[in-house]
Order: C-alpha cells, then structure tokens, then sequence
C-alpha cells in the first residue's frame, strides 16, 4: 500500500535516514525498534508527509497505491497515514472534543472512510467520553495520549504512524488500547507502525519488525526472526534484550 | 456586544467640553465622530492581527508588534519627522505606512517556527535603534511631532480615513475568517496541523501578509496603540472559547470598543489634557488583565 525506496533524509550534519526501502500493507502491525537516535522519528514523518516536501533533504521515492506519494495533498495524505507524536498540548484554552475534531479535516469528501474515523466511534474507543468537554491543559500526560490517538483515528487514515504514542498511559491502557487497535489491524481496516521503548508492547502486536540503527535499516521480518540475540545485540550492545521482546 | 458597541460611541461622542444640550449633532459629530470611528477601526485591525499572529506561533505572547512590523513604522514617523515633512493623506501617516509594509518584506521569506518570530523580535530590535539613532542626530522640534505619534494620537483622524480603515479591518477579518478551521487547528502547534494535513506553507504566508497589513494600517493611522492587539484576543478566547469562526469577528468588535472606550478615558479623565491613547490602553488594560488571569489555568 504505502511503498517507499531508498529513501533518504539528510541534514548539514549527515543523513539521519539512509537509503531505506520498506513497505506498508493494509491489516499488518509493524513495530519499528532501534537505539536513540537511530532515525526512527525521522523515518515516519518523511513516509508520513509531515516533514516538507519537496525538499533538498529528501531523496527517494514514496509511493501510495503506485501514486506518487509527495505529489498529492496534504491533506489527503493526512487521510490515509496518521503521524502521531508523543505530545499533544497547547497554551491556548481548548477543550478535548475541540482537539480531537481537528482530525476531521483531513476528512476528503467524496473519499470512502473506515467506521473509526466516527467521532463517537474514536471517543468510545480511546475511552474519553467522561473527558470531552475538559480543558486540554487539565490532563495528564497519559490522557492526553489518548486524546492524540482518537485525533488520529478520526483522520479515517488507514495506516498509523504511533511514535511513542503509548509512552505515558497506564500500563493496562497500552496493553487494552493495543489489542484493540490489534482487532483493527485483524480485520484489515488498519495498519500500524509502533515505535516503543518498551520492548514488551513492541514485541506483543508486531506482525513485522523494522530494526533501525544510525540511519539504516539493519533488519526486518517476522518477529523472531529480528528480536533474537544476534541482531538485537549489534543494535544495542550494552545489555542482552533478547527474552524482554518475548511476545506470548 | 453590538449594542455595547453603539452605547461607547454615543459616550464617545458626548465626552468632552460642550455637553450634549447646547450643540447640535452636526458640531459634534464633525468634532468627535470621525476619531470615534478611526478608534473602533483601528482596535479591530489590532485585536484581528493578533489573533491570527498568536494562531500562527501557537503562543499566547505573540501581539500585533511582535514581528518588529510596526517598529518599521516608527522608524517611517521619525525619519518623515526628521525631514519635516508630515505626509498625511486623509489621515494616514505615508510615513509609517511604508515603514510598516518594508518591514513586513523579510517575514515572507524568513524561516519558520520559533526562529520567525526570533528573526520578527531581531527586526523590531533593529528598527527601535535606528530609531533612536534618527533621534539622536535630528533637531528635537521636527521629532516631537513623531513621538507624539510613537505613543498613539488618534487627532488626525478624518471620517473617510476612518471609514476606510473600519471596512479594511472588516473585509480583511472576513477573507481570513474563512480559513477558521485550519486557525484552530494551529493552537495544537505546527507539527499538530502539520499531521493533520494543514497546508502549513501556504496558509503561514497568507497570516503574515494579512496581519502585517492591519498592522500598518492601524499604525499608519494612529501610531503604536500598544496591548489591544495582546489583551482582546485573550479575552475573547477565554470567554467565548477558542473556535475562530467566532473568536475573529467577537474580536474585531471588542478591539474596536476597548479603543473607542480608551479614547473617551483618555480625553475626559484630565480634560482638557489629553492623554496619549497607548498610554490608557496599557495603563487600564495591564491590571485588568492581571486581575482575571489569575483565575485561569491559561495565560
């Protein structure tokens, strides 16, 4: 679905993506794991859009269904791939409705959208129900995660970018928001990219692995055949991870 | 609101040293009407300009003077009133209008984010010192007439001058309002609007020519009317919420009373002295403010 080749992104100081060629197909859930800095970020915002194009910084090619990616308007581009950080706050008086209607203009008329694009369907399912009509700046960090995560399901994209998306949710709601996000992927209206420093989630949903280090992507394929001992280790040096990415 | 409006004209109207009975509404109109009016236009400009600057950077410290726009203007009124030429033309100052639009020049192709509005403080920094540099080596009669200007002086106000600035405003604050959604999508920040597809680019360039021109427009008209452009929007997001379908023409509105009201303080309140218009803004609207942010979470 989303296709990208040999894709760069280069910056005075070097290139903080290198030559990477992955590929996106709708109902799968990838989990893209790598050190800091490894240009995990990086990666997501170019394949997202979020990042300018054209720009002298890119090189590559990106494509969505065989179009060209970066031709097309940002604003479709937000319907159907969903860059979502970790951070969703703002010095202004917004209420959590307010923030997470926002996704609603990446909603292109005309354009077929899956049901979890529904602003009732994106509350219930991030459970914001009781906390709609609060103001953003009164949540926790963790709640507001979530309210950024129903923001991105009512962009109706069908495949999300979650960089650190789960990074301060209670451990019960990552584990319940993931499975059902897992239920999406199964019935095959959504894909997911997770980027975790948590080697648990990481290693739960995945279908696929990207194992990212300094730009490049050094492996990728089914679970255990990437969270093993052997690749983890020349990522990540300094400790043996392997048993922490066991998924049940 | 509008009805608020209508009552502050009326006061506008009526403060000063002949009283209501004794003339007709000829002779008062003639005397106050026009600055009443160039009042109510150039508090919209401000308070819409400042709206729309503070959406753009996504920060509630952004005013219609912080981009150093109108520290082009100032330098426009200096450098005019150093050559001794006035350059009115129904009420707008040509000066600091040109002054204002050059300054206004370097934003469109500057860089984006945080480093703008840093390049928009270094500008207004580089216009205050040639400013003062101005001051230093002209003759202080030709420059009193600029710094009279520098504090805000609504006295050369003509009803048509004011009548253009009142439609200028308004048509502007409509054109712009119909881009409201992608406004209140910026309060999240850019890389928010970014995701959700907001054509960024575009929509920073068409904000920076809209507010820089209500900026020299209001300044070219009654010179640095400070706080109206920082306060109104606060106020009006606060109390109305922050959708700015709603938040745009509620300001331009309040912008223009709080102006009109300012005024008739600073005329009446020492009559017949008559204080500089910036000073009643910044002197009533700092406590006023003060006093009801403590109440809220927001600043």
């Amino acid at each position: 679905m989303l296709e990208a080749r040999n894709l760069s992104w280069c910056q005075s100081r070097g290139a903080l993506v290198a030559g990477v060629s992955v590929t996106v197909s709708l109902g799968e859930w990838i989990s893209l794991v790598g050190p800091n800095g490894a240009g995990k970020s990086t990666l997501l915002q170019v394949l997202a859009g979020t990042l300018e194009y054209p720009s002298q910084s890119f090189s590559g090619s990106i494509s969505w269904q065989h179009q060209d990616w970066t031709q097309l308007d940002s604003r479709v581009r937000a319907s159907r791939v969903a860059y979502l950080g970790s951070e969703l706050e703002s010095l202004f008086p917004l209420r959590v409705i307010d923030a997470v209607s926002a996704g609603q203009f990446a909603v292109v008329p005309g354009q077929q959208r899956p049901r979890s694009s529904d602003l009732r369907f994106a509350l219930s399912f991030c459970e914001l129900e009781g906390l709609q009509d609060r103001d953003l700046a009164t949540l926790s960090g963790g709640e507001r995660q979530r309210v950024l995560l129903a923001r991105g399901l009512v962009q109706g994209a069908q495949v999300l970018f979650l960089d650190e998306t789960f990074g301060k949710m209670d451990l019960d709601y990552q584990f319940e928001l993931g499975a059902r996000l897992q239920k999406l992927t199964r019935e095959g209206v959504l894909s997911v990219v997770l980027v975790s420093h948590d080697p648990s989630l990481s290693g739960r949903f995945a279908d696929r692995v990207w194992l990212m280090n300094q730009g490049r992507l050094v492996a990728e394929g089914q679970p255990d055949k990437v969270l093993n001992e052997e690749s983890l280790s020349r990522v990540f040096p300094r400790a043996s991870l392997a048993s922490l990415f066991k998924s049940e | 609101m509008i009805l608020l409006t209508i009552i502050a004209m009326g006061l506008a109207l009526s403060i000063g040293e002949l009283p209501w009975e004794e003339t007709h509404f000829e002779t008062l109109w003639s005397l106050r009407g026009g600055r009443a009016l160039l009042a109510l236009g150039v508090g919209g400009c401000l308070a819409v300009a400042g709206v729309l600057l503070q959406a753009l950077f996504a920060n509630p410290l952004c005013e219609p003077y912080t981009l150093g726009v109108s520290s082009g203007a100032a330098l426009g009124a200096v450098l005019t009133g150093a050559l001794g030429w006035s350059g009115l033309l129904e009420g707008i100052a040509i000066g600091p209008l040109f002054g204002a639009l050059l300054f206004s020049v370097p934003l469109l192709f500057g860089p984006q984010g945080n480093r703008l509005l840093l390049m928009g403080v270094l500008i207004s920094f580089f216009g205050s010192s040639l400013v003062a540099l101005t001051l230093a080596l002209s003759d202080v009669r030709g420059v009193s007439q600029a710094l009279i200007w520098l504090l805000g002086d609504l006295s050369r106000a003509t009803s048509s001058g004011a009548i253009t600035a009142i439609l200028f405003g308004l048509i502007t604050m409509l054109w712009v309002r119909r881009r409201h959604a992608e406004l209140d999508i910026l309060l999240l920040g850019e890389k928010q609007a970014r995701s959700v597809g907001v054509p960024i680019r575009s929509l920073r360039r068409e904000i920076l020519i809209t507010s820089s021109l209500l900026v020299a427009v209001g300044v070219a008209f009654c010179g640095m009317v400070g706080f109206i452009g920082l306060v109104v929007p606060h106020a009006i997001r606060k109390w109305q919420g922050s959708a700015h379908k709603n938040v745009l023409p509620m300001a331009w509105l309040l912008g223009g009373l709080s102006l009109v009201l300012a005024d008739c303080v600073g005329r009446g309140f020492f009559s017949p002295i008559e204080i500089p218009i910036g000073v009643v803004t910044a002197l009533m609207g700092v406590p006023l403010y003060a006093i009801w942010s403590l109440r809220s979470p927001h600043a």
